[in-house]
């Protein structure tokens, strides 16, 4: 008895001495100084909190997004870092957790170090640590949460990323114009961003071509590799065309199967399809699937080559969509912190700030201008591409 | 018509996969009656050995697969060795928590070695696809279909002509008579669990090849269709696992067909459920016990059979045990009220969360180890309380009081509606239907969407605001009120643990066919301890609603339901004191870890295999 109460007892003292000891701090307040030199944290770098799924099943979108973040700080860093500060990262895991969210929003907003926030893989991991990074008057900016109540009451979270309301009009005019659905079956994922894609596009489509049917719509849990009984359903119900918001390993898992079957439906995999693991999963079934990109790995533009010749030769792979947005999100958020710092003390307040004024940023996955007064930044609609022979091709304004 | 026949054969090709993957199950868990969480993950490890031979050694498939199947086989026999056997004379539930930390260890390893990314699995067998009405069937069908059903008759065969069959019969009905007999106990496990990870192994390759996909994680969602099959058939059963794999696809298929894709596992495992409760050994499930009260169920086990006594029947609550004097308890919470003005945010954010799992541990600690009914529903209830709060004060503005209140009385009658099916089954039967009903909880979350609003999740959620005139708002107040709830709930628990029911949820516990001997209304009691437990686990997720103001389904998912249990266990199981250390020493292990991401969940795992290594009977001690 004695012994189990000292050992439980000396565990938990231990446990509270090392939470203790490792949130501590240098507290570094704002001084008045007007030029950036003579600020008082001057020689110290700047840091910036960054949590992103690294483990877990949300890993996917997480790993490669902390990739292309780490080899944009290299490159920052290297050309001298921001105002003259190098550049810091504190990259944390929050496995796709909610509840590792916020502690981990309490963890860099506790720390006065910290200049500001870059993270969350889903809406709901930004949804739970957004009203602590809010509370403690620090930016959180996030490069994949299109929840709309996101940015809602905040002058302190910003998104790279666009609502699903506002690319609902391009979506829809795409399904019903150039691929000429008359009859379309939804398969929506059960995240919040497939979710709402569906809903947004659904109602684009009713207001604008009510000729155009929707004749199924179903929800398809995540791991769901069966789509036996899904395929005799839609058999049932006709439609000439299936609208897949999957990811891509369910994706891949129907197409096979609707080749199989011998249905001709045209399948169109909405946003999230664009990216490798779909064309290395699903082969040959692959072919003749349409997807929407906002990030196109043949780009043959600057800035994108450059990118992603860098990315293959320090990962040894394709960069994919998670690692553009990412990439975006953290040099709209340099580019904030650069004009926070310049001719004044760099401030968590004054980052916030700057996105007031901050200048339109044409990144790998579009243009980034927020529309003034929100988070949000304004509409810019994703290309089209069509696989062919397990490649992706842009397809024309006229296509198909 | 046509249409419902082609659902009837859609369901026959998916049971095929189901049938093979319980026949691991029913071998470990029902024949030889051992607990191997790691299962899943040794399939999922199966197919990834495949893959590798195949991918990157250029092996051919038949060689790839009895290369995967003879690795897996050996990492069943590590596990045995390292998770099992260092344990046999702690308690029964021991291994549980074990194997669970292995499996985790397998899945996070699979992940660092092969990437999160899905890969493709070859299909050697693509090609010819016979269509039949409005579905069709391929030839790797027909491959699983004599696997399946080879490997059954070669195992029956096995375990009724072969003396290891006997020896592994014999040693799971009576571990100390068959050795006394002469039978090897330890090694006759260590054949279960090599044959029963080869057979998961052997349905890895094969469902690889079935679906072309292969995932880091995706041992678990193939193992809970495994598990349900098993059960369905009676878990003691060949024949059973392949015909429960059948009904199981054939549900699912109606199910997808006919109520909606979406809800396809909510009402395979509402079927599971309701099968269970007619009929609770299965539908091939053995009635012999049925003379001795017929509580053994769907595992098998003899009612008597204490998951705190060890394999042979000796009681280990004597051991020391770390049980303060309530009044201690209450000096050590009240002073935890006074971290505000010595600690930062963060460190509240984490202590907060810690006692806000603490509630929900107490009462899971009530149900799994006072009353003997191991759950795994604990992370859906939690959820229910958290939404019934987050929607009263959001769309109701409710009181605080009225919230909390409501939240926890719901909760609890949840619980008892719920624990209907589990209360006439005993062992590790009881496990496996709660976690049927946390995965349906948490599909109801996901999929309820009017109610829930579904994976948007409930955003603003006013902060609590009660009718006595104050809100909590700030940090420090949401952590003061986390842990005055929590002082309630120790208070409310040792209450009732020192009353006359604790008792007899502790007799019941300890020997059932006893306790209904004695005239004690068995079920009745059982369903008492589960709505206790859902009473506490509401409380608790009305703080924890509050505190985020935000809910959504990710967080009351089968990884929260795990972490409880392991709090649980890893504290002490039934022991109050021990819930709270072990939410303490979970919640902050984890936190404190942050230094290396990628093996962080590794390090939690070796730290409580280690914790169980030294403490079978866990840190605070079983009660």
């Amino acid at each position: 008895m004695h012994s189990a109460l000292r050992t439980a007892g000396v565990l938990l003292a231990g446990l509270l001495v090392f939470m203790a000891c490792s949130s501590g701090a240098p507290a570094a307040g704002p001084g008045p100084a007007a030029t950036s030199a003579s600020c008082p944290d001057a020689n110290s770098p700047i840091r910036v909190g960054i949590f992103q799924a690294l483990t877990g099943a949300n890993a996917f979108i997480g790993a490669p997004a902390t990739d292309a973040i780490k080899m944009r700080l290299d490159e920052v860093n290297a050309a001298g870092g921001i105002s003259g500060r190098k550049v810091e990262l504190d990259v944390q895991d929050e496995r796709g957790d909610p509840k590792e969210g916020a502690n981990l929003a309490q963890r860099f907003t506790s720390d006065s170090s910290i200049i500001a926030g870059l993270g969350g893989s889903t809406s709901t991991v930004v949804l739970a640590a957004a009203p602590i990074f809010t509370g403690a008057k620090t930016v959180l900016v996030c490069a994949t949460c299109s929840h709309p109540d996101v940015t809602k009451n905040s002058t302190y979270i910003y998104r790279t990323v666009n609502q699903q309301a506002q690319l609902a009009g391009p979506y829809a005019q795409f399904l019903a114009e150039r691929l000429k659905a008359k009859r379309i079956a939804f398969l929506v994922a059960a995240d919040e961003f497939s979710r709402s894609n569906a809903e947004q596009t659904a109602a684009a489509l009713k207001a604008k071509y009510p000729s155009v049917q929707i004749v199924l719509n179903e929800s398809v849990t995540t791991d769901t590799r069966d789509f036996r009984p899904l395929i005799t359903k839609l058999q049932s119900v006709n439609p000439d065309m299936v609208y897949m918001i999957l990811f891509p390993a369910e994706g891949a898992a129907f197409v096979k199967q609707v080749r199989q079957s011998g249905q001709n439906w045209i399948l169109d995999g909405g946003p999230n399809f664009n990216t490798p693991v779909f064309l290395e999963l699903a082969g040959e079934a692959g072919n003749g699937v349409y997807a929407r990109s906002f990030f196109d790995p043949t780009d043959q533009s600057a800035k994108a080559k450059a990118f992603i010749a860098k990315y293959q030769a320090r990962y040894s792979k394709t960069p994919d969509q998670w690692s553009a947005f990412a990439d975006d999100a953290f040099m709209v958020l340099v580019s904030a912190i650069k004009s926070a710092s310049t001719g004044k003390c760099l401030t968590r307040q004054g980052v916030a700030d700057a996105f007031a004024t901050l200048p339109a940023y044409d990144g790998l996955t579009g243009v980034k201008k927020y529309i003034p007064g929100t988070g949000d930044i304004e509409a810019a609609a994703p290309s089209a591409l069509v696989v062919e022979k397990g490649k992706y091709r842009v397809l024309g304004p006229n296509e198909p | 018509m046509v249409e419902f026949l082609s659902q009837l054969l859609n369901g026959l090709a998916v049971g095929n996969i189901y049938a093979l993957i319980a026949l691991g199950f029913t071998l470990v868990f029902g024949v030889a009656r051992l607990i191997n969480f790691a299962q899943g993950s040794l399939f999922m490890l199966g197919a990834y050995f495949a893959f590798t031979a195949i991918t990157f050694l250029h092996l051919p498939l038949a060689l790839a697969a009895v290369l995967a199947v003879l690795g897996a086989a050996v990492l069943g026999i590590v596990v045995e060795r390292v998770g099992v056997r260092p344990l046999e004379k702690g308690p029964m539930i021991a291994p549980f928590l074990s194997t669970l930390a292995i499996a985790i260890i397998f899945d996070e390893l699979a992940r660092v070695v092969w990437g999160a990314d899905p890969r493709p699995f070859p299909d050697p067998f693509a090609g010819p696809v016979l269509h039949i009405g409005n579905s069709f069937v391929t030839l790797i069908d027909f491959v699983v279909l004599v696997v399946a059903t080879g490997t059954m008759a070669v195992l029956s065969l096995f375990l009724s002509r072969t003396w290891p069959g006997r020896a592994m019969r014999a040693a799971a009905q009576d571990p100390d008579a068959a050795q006394q007999v002469g039978v090897d106990v330890g090694r006759s496990r260590q054949i279960a669990f090599g044959l029963a990870s080869a057979l998961g192994a052997i349905a890895g390759v094969l469902v690889g090849m079935y679906y072309t996909i292969i995932f880091p994680t995706m041992g678990l969602p193939y193992a809970l269709k495994g598990f349900s099959a098993a059960l369905l058939g009676g878990l003691a059963s060949m024949p059973g696992a392949i015909v429960g794999g059948y009904l199981l696809g054939i549900f699912e298929s109606l199910a997808s067909g006919y109520v909606g894709q979406g809800l396809r596992d909510v009402v395979a495992y509402l079927f599971v459920l309701l099968v269970l409760t007619v009929r609770p050994e299965g539908l091939l499930g053995s009635t012999q016990l049925h003379a001795l009260g017929g509580v053994g169920g769907a595992s098998g086990t003899l009612p008597g059979t204490s998951l705190l006594s060890t394999p042979s029947g000796a009681s280990i609550t004597s051991t020391t045990r770390l049980k303060p004097r309530p009044l201690v308890l209450f000096v050590v919470l009240a002073l935890a009220l006074l971290l505000p003005s010595v600690a930062n945010a963060y460190v509240l954010q984490v202590a907060m969360l810690a006692a806000v799992y603490a509630i929900v541990a107490i009462g899971l600690t009530i149900v799994s180890g006072t009353a003997g009914q191991i759950s795994l529903a604990h992370a859906g209830l939690f959820g229910i309380g958290a939404y019934t709060t987050a929607i009263l004060a959001k769309s109701h503005g409710w009181s605080a009081e009225g919230a909390i209140v409501t939240a926890a009385g719901f909760t609890a009658l949840v619980a008892v509606v719920a624990a209907i099916p589990s209360v006439r089954l005993s062992g590790h039967a009881v496990a496996l239907t709660s976690l049927a009903i946390g995965v349906i909880a948490y599909l109801t979350f996901l999929s309820w969407i009017e109610v829930t609003r579904g994976p948007f999740g409930i955003t603003g959620i006013p902060p609590a605001k009660f009718a006595a005139g104050f809100s909590i708002v700030s940090l420090e107040a949401k952590y003061r009120m986390a842990i005055v709830l929590l002082m309630f709930a120790v208070w409310f628990a040792t209450r009732v643990l020192a009353s006359p029911v604790g008792r007899v949820w502790r007799a019941i516990r300890e020997d059932r066919l006893a306790a209904e001997a004695a005239g004690i209304p068995v079920r009745r009691y059982l369903l008492m301890a589960h709505g206790t437990g859902g009473l506490l686990a509401g409380v608790a997720g009305s703080a924890f609603a509050y505190q985020s103001s935000f809910v959504s389904p990710e967080s009351f998912s089968l990884n929260t339901a795990i972490l409880l249990l392991t709090i649980v266990i890893l504290g002490g199981i039934g022991n109050i004191t021990g819930a709270l250390i072990g939410s303490a020493a979970m919640i902050g292990v984890f936190e404190a870890l942050r230094l290396s991401i990628d093996y962080r969940v590794v390090l939690v795992s070796v730290l409580l295999l280690l914790a169980l290594r030294f403490r079978p009977q866990g840190l605070a001690g079983a009660e």
